[in-house]
């Protein structure tokens, strides 16, 4: 049984999955790794484990890549990106708040959380994909790789 | 003083934006590059993300302020944003003093908070003997989504609630010793008391007011009544406080060491009352030992003893008590009043070890057996069987059961059941 706290974190893990699952899924193999991902989110809350919910979070993410590798579109990638993150990031907050908070009342918590996360994220995939869709002279994509290790160089030097 | 700190949440989301960088390269596909740069804007926020100030502070209601021992408190928690910014995430839990028990509701919240807003918990506790202080209330507060934290403290008033005694005092028939001073402990044994003992013939030196008047009348012998002479007696209260007696029949009910520390402090009050001295000594892992007095401030130092020493509440240390050392301390055939619930083999070896040491030893027994489940079942009936075999040994067992008040057990054990 999935602990009433953190009910509406888990709930809305499983659902961000079932978006990657229904999203990423374009062929047999995407489709398998997104099922195995969503079965283990759903076990990693259940017997509240972090590793088997990263395990999780890992097969949705494969499942992305073989989707992208198979000509998944552009919005259908950052889309199931999207769900991927958002799917970890609930599947951890709920095991989180049920350790921190047992049978407590937390549900204000859990749906800032939802809400809040999901605004951010999906924010950043709408900033995305709108990015993308400016005819700018279009990029070769070793030229936007240079730009994303770029960026990553200068997140790594932002405070920690 | 507040610390902040990572949750790692996010950990590893640069690594995976590197990966689909990668791979992107590698298979010419710009929509996983692309993926890339998200989870390179989601890691920036993990970066970047500071923790909202904790600017909360927190009122605390006890009702009732003066409870009676046993009985529950409520305490409402009511915790306030006093900041300018809405707190997405705050956690908070209640410093609960670690002698009670929250037995209704959590100690604990998980809440958002808009600026001055403020929402309260309400939890009862029990079991505190004395005074009790809370402990400030931890708080934490995170941001949105939950990748920073900051902790702090905050102290809420009023922080103190006390548990005032009602001084109960309890007596237990206490089994005849070797005799000494006169006192209230029946010896089989004829001479001055109140209780009727036999008749004998008079001798020469009876006092008059012993002559048997009626008896003289009839007949014209004079003989003298002798009535059951008493004594006091010098006891010692051993309370089981080891783990193996941190018992209860439900998670909500007394333990069986709060019980027995409980009426520990009743004997404490009640034996000096008869002219009994009286010392206290725990059977657990961290000792302690009051040597016998019947002084007033000796009963105070025994009932601050019971009430506040770590050796009279539960324990997690596992370590078998030192039974040889207890033993030694007790003044040669002092009385032993025995308060466990006899739930293990070692308490039944120590009470017969006590009595095999020339004590007359006497046992309280309070019962934290349930009956929900077979294993409980089988618990009460080993339980039982132990009892029977103290009884058999010719040890004094009283049964206090979870429902019973002590009054009631002390009355039915003057009444001889047991």
């Amino acid at each position: 049984m999935i602990p009433r706290t953190g009910a509406v974190c888990g709930g809305a893990a499983l659902a961000a999955g079932v978006v990657t699952l229904f999203v990423a899924g374009i062929s047999a193999v995407s489709t398998a790794a997104a099922l195995v991902g969503v079965v283990l989110l759903a076990g990693g809350q259940l017997i509240q484990s972090g590793r088997l919910i990263d395990g999780a979070s890992a097969s949705l993410f494969l499942a992305l890549l073989v989707a992208a590798l198979q000509g998944a579109t552009t919005t259908t990638v950052l889309v199931a990106g999207g769900a991927t993150v958002l799917a970890w990031t609930f599947a951890h907050a709920a095991v989180d708040l049920y350790a921190d908070l047992g049978t407590a009342p937390g549900t204000p918590v859990e749906l800032t959380h939802v809400a809040g996360t999901t605004g951010l994220v999906g924010g950043a995939v709408v900033v995305t994909t709108l990015l993308f869709q400016l005819d700018v002279p279009p990029l070769s994509p070793l030229a936007l790789a240079s730009v994303v290790l770029g960026a990553i160089a200068l997140t790594a030097a932002l405070r920690r | 003083m507040s610390e902040t700190h990572r949750t790692g949440r996010w950990f590893g989301l640069a690594g995976a934006a590197l990966i689909a960088v990668g791979v992107g390269l590698v298979g010419q596909v710009p929509s996983l590059v692309l993926l890339g740069g998200l989870g390179v804007t989601l890691s920036a926020y993990d970066r970047v993300a500071v923790p909202p100030a904790a600017n909360v502070s927190i009122q605390r209601s006890i009702t009732p302020t003066d409870p009676a021992l046993g009985e529950r408190v409520t305490v409402a928690l009511t915790v306030r944003n006093d900041g300018s910014r809405t707190i997405p995430d705050l956690r908070l839990a209640d410093g609960v003093p670690d002698s009670v028990r929250v037995v209704e509701g959590s100690a604990s919240l998980g809440t958002a908070l808009r600026p001055g807003a403020s929402t309260t918990i309400t939890y009862e506790i029990t079991g505190g003997t004395d005074r009790c202080v809370f402990d400030p209330a931890t708080v934490v507060v995170r941001d949105v989504v939950g990748v920073v934290a900051r902790r702090t403290r905050v102290t809420a008033e009023p922080d103190t609630v006390t548990w005032e005694q009602p001084a109960s005092s309890a007596l237990l028939p206490l089994v005849p010793a070797v005799a000494r001073r006169p006192g209230t402990v029946p010896v089989d044994e004829g001479g001055e008391g109140v209780s009727f003992y036999a008749v004998r013939e008079h001798r020469s030196n009876d006092p008059l007011s012993r002559v048997d008047w009626n008896q003289y009348a009839r007949t014209g012998d004079l003989r003298t009544v002798e009535f059951r002479r008493e004594q006091s007696a010098t006891v010692v209260v051993v309370v089981d406080a080891r783990s193996a007696a941190a018992l209860a029949p439900r998670p909500d009910a007394e333990t069986a060491i709060e019980r027995s520390t409980m009426a520990a402090v009743a004997l404490v009050e009640g034996l000096p009352e008869d002219g009994h001295e009286v010392g206290v000594a725990a059977y657990s892992p961290h000792g302690a030992w009051l040597a016998p007095g019947t002084s007033a401030a000796h009963q105070q130092q025994a009932r601050d003893l019971l009430r506040t020493d770590r050796a009279f509440a539960a324990t997690s240390v596992t370590r078998t008590p030192d039974t040889t050392k207890l033993i030694a301390q007790l003044p040669t055939a002092a009385n032993v009043v025995f308060l466990g619930p006899l739930c293990d083999d070692d308490s039944e070896a120590l009470v017969r070890r006590l009595a095999a040491s020339g004590h007359p030893v006497t046992v309280l027994s309070p019962d934290p057996t349930a009956t929900d489940t077979a294993g409980h079942r089988l618990a009460r009936l080993e339980r039982r069987e132990r009892l029977r075999r103290l009884r058999a040994a010719g040890i004094a067992v009283h049964d206090w059961p979870a429902t019973e008040p002590l009054e009631q057990v002390t009355e039915r054990a003057w009444r001889g059941g047991q």
